[in-house]
């Protein structure tokens, strides 16, 4: 009885198991991260991965994330040709987009995306919207139809203890992902001139105020 | 007590140094300018605030009047120092052939080629470019003959970089039915002290849409001028006048006006191409303003405006069916004029890579209607109404290379990273933009 339940159990699993890589075989986008539980400070790295039956040029994913937990860094992908695209980013949306001249076999990890965890939190991070990319007969980029993108959750456990950042990411196309700086105020300078001239007007009136209440010299 | 006062003195002295010090550093740092950016923005400011087309492409940039070895200036720069380092400046240069390579420098603007580099110049000839028929010569004085330039093509001719004279053509009306005629002026601006003995112009029309005729004469050079007129035949025609008994052009103003009748409904450039003297027998050309007549038939209106993209502009009208009731493409500098019947239409300016504006219009038979000034967005490479990533990413699988001409956007012939940036400045954009 024991051994036909567990031949029962395994014939189940190995279906399961099975079914799970069905649904990846087909033209597919996913995200995965290396880990889930991170320190902060620490470098938390999210696969994205796709499968594709025909050779792509490109591919594109935007993944949302919380701008209070998370900082995204860069993105370096594996293929090579592949060339990271620097687009405008916004907070919260990590723009990550690669293109190449020529078509390229996609199967397994399209690009690494870097971010560093900020403080101790629970976050997720998931894909808003991503298409693999071939070039139509006109020239222009288009999405491969009917690929299945995975927009589940990953969820990431911060904790507020400091950990040590990865080392910075080095290779032939490193696509910066931090959201755009804000402008420091225009007139910067003149309040830095303004606060020094107005500190060298106060000494010199203590001065003034020394010598008013000085003793006299004779 | 002396030790007090010593110390006294001793620190007075020292936080005058240090007062003085900081007033000092407060001026340094007030005239400190941000280290981001070109090194001279205000000058580029002036360029773009002059040529508002160029703002989107290449020669937005240092390399406009730097060589690569910034801050060395290139011949266009040094001109444009030389001339009074101002939006101004770059008006009067636009003549010059700064960098020799055959095509004056407001050419190589037009044609977003860089005037300072003698490597960089249009790749085709540009219509300005063609020589201009030859009128016979029979009614000219052999003794006043004088070489009819080639338009366009290196100068022979002296230019007076230092002399802000030009020369503006006005229509009065801009816009007429077939068969009748609008009166050109064709008036002096900015005429120097000691003013001009003499001038010759040389002016061209399209023949096939415009007919010239009461060529005459105003009191600019004096009463009793000398006047010799060549022409007008096969679109051109050659008016040179000089004052007598001393008398010279000494204000601005009209130096001749001539009758120019529609022939059949279109548009005609007219352009006069004046070489002047100041009595020292040495003719200097200076610049003009060309005009633009549009020939409607009865019961029409014009659609006027001016639309800034890098690219090669087009305005479209469309009905209430959505058929096209007309089509131009615009100017150089964006300026476009569109005849249309009266009617309610839809205006679509448009340009490849570039996000649409648009905009309802009506027009009134023999009215001209204007509608704003509007940049359009460079981006949108695949035309469908979004600067996105797949704009971005058909750069990315086209780079260094020249089709789909859509993402070439800044028109260099080469698909690349200054595409890139253009694309990146109005990322997330949509369209169409409203224009009224």
């Amino acid at each position: 009885m024991k051994k036909l339940f567990a031949l029962i159990l395994f014939v189940v699993v190995s279906l399961s198991s099975v079914v799970t890589v069905n649904a990846q075989t087909a033209e597919s986008l996913w995200i995965q991260a290396n880990g889930t539980s991170y320190k902060t400070n620490e470098t938390a790295s999210i696969m994205i991965n796709g499968i594709s039956t025909t050779p792509i040029q490109g591919f594109t994913a935007q993944i949302r994330y919380d701008p209070a937990c998370l900082q995204p860094v860069n993105s370096t992908s594996p293929i090579s040709g592949m060339n990271g695209l620097a687009v405008p980013q916004a907070s919260g949306l990590a723009d990550v987009s690669f293109a190449s001249t020529t078509p390229q076999t996609a199967n397994g990890v399209l690009a690494e995306v870097r971010f560093t965890a900020l403080k101790g939190c629970q976050t997720s991070l998931n894909i808003e919207s991503a298409a693999l990319v071939v070039r139509n007969e006109s020239g222009f980029a288009v999405p491969v139809s009917g690929v299945n993108i995975n927009q589940n959750p990953i969820v990431l456990n911060i904790d507020s203890t400091v950990g040590t950042p990865q080392p910075e990411a080095t290779g032939e196309s490193v696509l910066p992902l931090a959201p755009t700086a804000p402008h420091g105020p225009k007139h910067f300078n003149w309040i830095v001139a303004l606060s020094l001239a107005l500190g060298g007007v106060l000494i010199i009136f203590i001065i003034g105020l020394f010598k008013f209440m000085s003793p006299s010299e004779g | 007590m002396k030790i007090t006062k010593k110390l006294y003195r001793v620190s007075n002295r020292i936080l005058l140094i240090v007062g003085g010090a900081l007033i000092l550093l407060a001026v340094m740092v007030a005239s400190t300018k941000p280290q981001t950016g070109s090194a001279l923005p205000s000058d580029l400011s002036s360029a773009m605030s002059k040529y508002p087309s160029l703002s989107s492409t290449s020669l937005n940039t240092c390399d406009l009047c730097h060589t690569s070895s910034v801050p060395n200036l290139n011949p266009y720069g040094a001109a444009y120092k030389s001339n009074g380092r101002n939006t101004a400046a770059f008006g009067l240069i636009e003549n010059l052939d700064s960098d020799g390579d055959g095509f004056k420098n407001i050419q190589e603007l037009n044609s977003l080629t860089f005037p300072g580099n003698p490597a960089s110049f249009p790749s085709v000839p540009t219509a300005t470019k063609t020589t201009v028929p030859v009128p016979t010569n029979t009614s000219v004085p052999n003794s006043t003959k004088t070489p009819i330039p080639t338009v366009g093509a290196p100068s022979a001719t002296p230019t007076s970089p230092s002399n802000s004279a030009s020369i503006t053509i006005g229509l009065a009306p801009s816009s007429v039915i077939v068969g009748s005629s609008s009166t050109a002026s064709v008036s002096f601006n900015n005429i120097p002290t000691g003013g001009f003995a003499s001038a010759e112009f040389t002016c061209t029309f399209n023949p096939a849409v415009v007919e010239v005729s009461n060529i005459a004469t105003t009191s600019l050079f004096g009463t009793d001028p000398v006047t010799v007129v060549n022409g007008p035949k096969n679109g051109s025609f050659i008016f040179a006048i000089a004052g007598s008994n001393g008398n010279k052009a000494s204000t601005g103003g009209p130096a001749f006006t001539f009758a120019a009748k529609g022939l059949q409904v279109g548009q005609s450039g007219i352009d006069c191409q004046p070489r002047v003297s100041t009595g020292n027998l040495v003719l200097v050309t200076i610049p003009s303003t060309p005009a633009s007549l549009v020939i409607t038939t009865s019961g029409q209106g014009t659609l006027t405006g001016k639309v800034l993209a890098g690219k090669p502009v087009t305005v479209t009208l469309y009905d209430s069916g959505n058929s096209v009731a007309g089509s131009i493409v615009a100017n150089v500098d964006g300026t476009f004029s569109l005849p249309g019947p009266a009617g309610t239409y839809t205006a679509v300016a448009s340009a490849p890579g570039y996000l649409k504006a648009q905009g309802s219009v009506n027009l009134t038979s023999g009215n001209t209607t204007t509608l704003q000034v509007i940049t359009l967005p460079a981006g949108d490479i695949d035309g469908n109404g979004v600067i996105d990533q797949f704009d971005a990413l058909t750069i990315g699988i086209n780079y260094n290379g020249s089709a789909p001409t859509e993402a070439d956007l800044n028109n260099d012939g080469t698909i690349n990273v200054l595409d890139l940036e253009i694309l990146a400045r109005s990322y997330r954009q949509t369209g169409p933009l409203a224009w009224h």
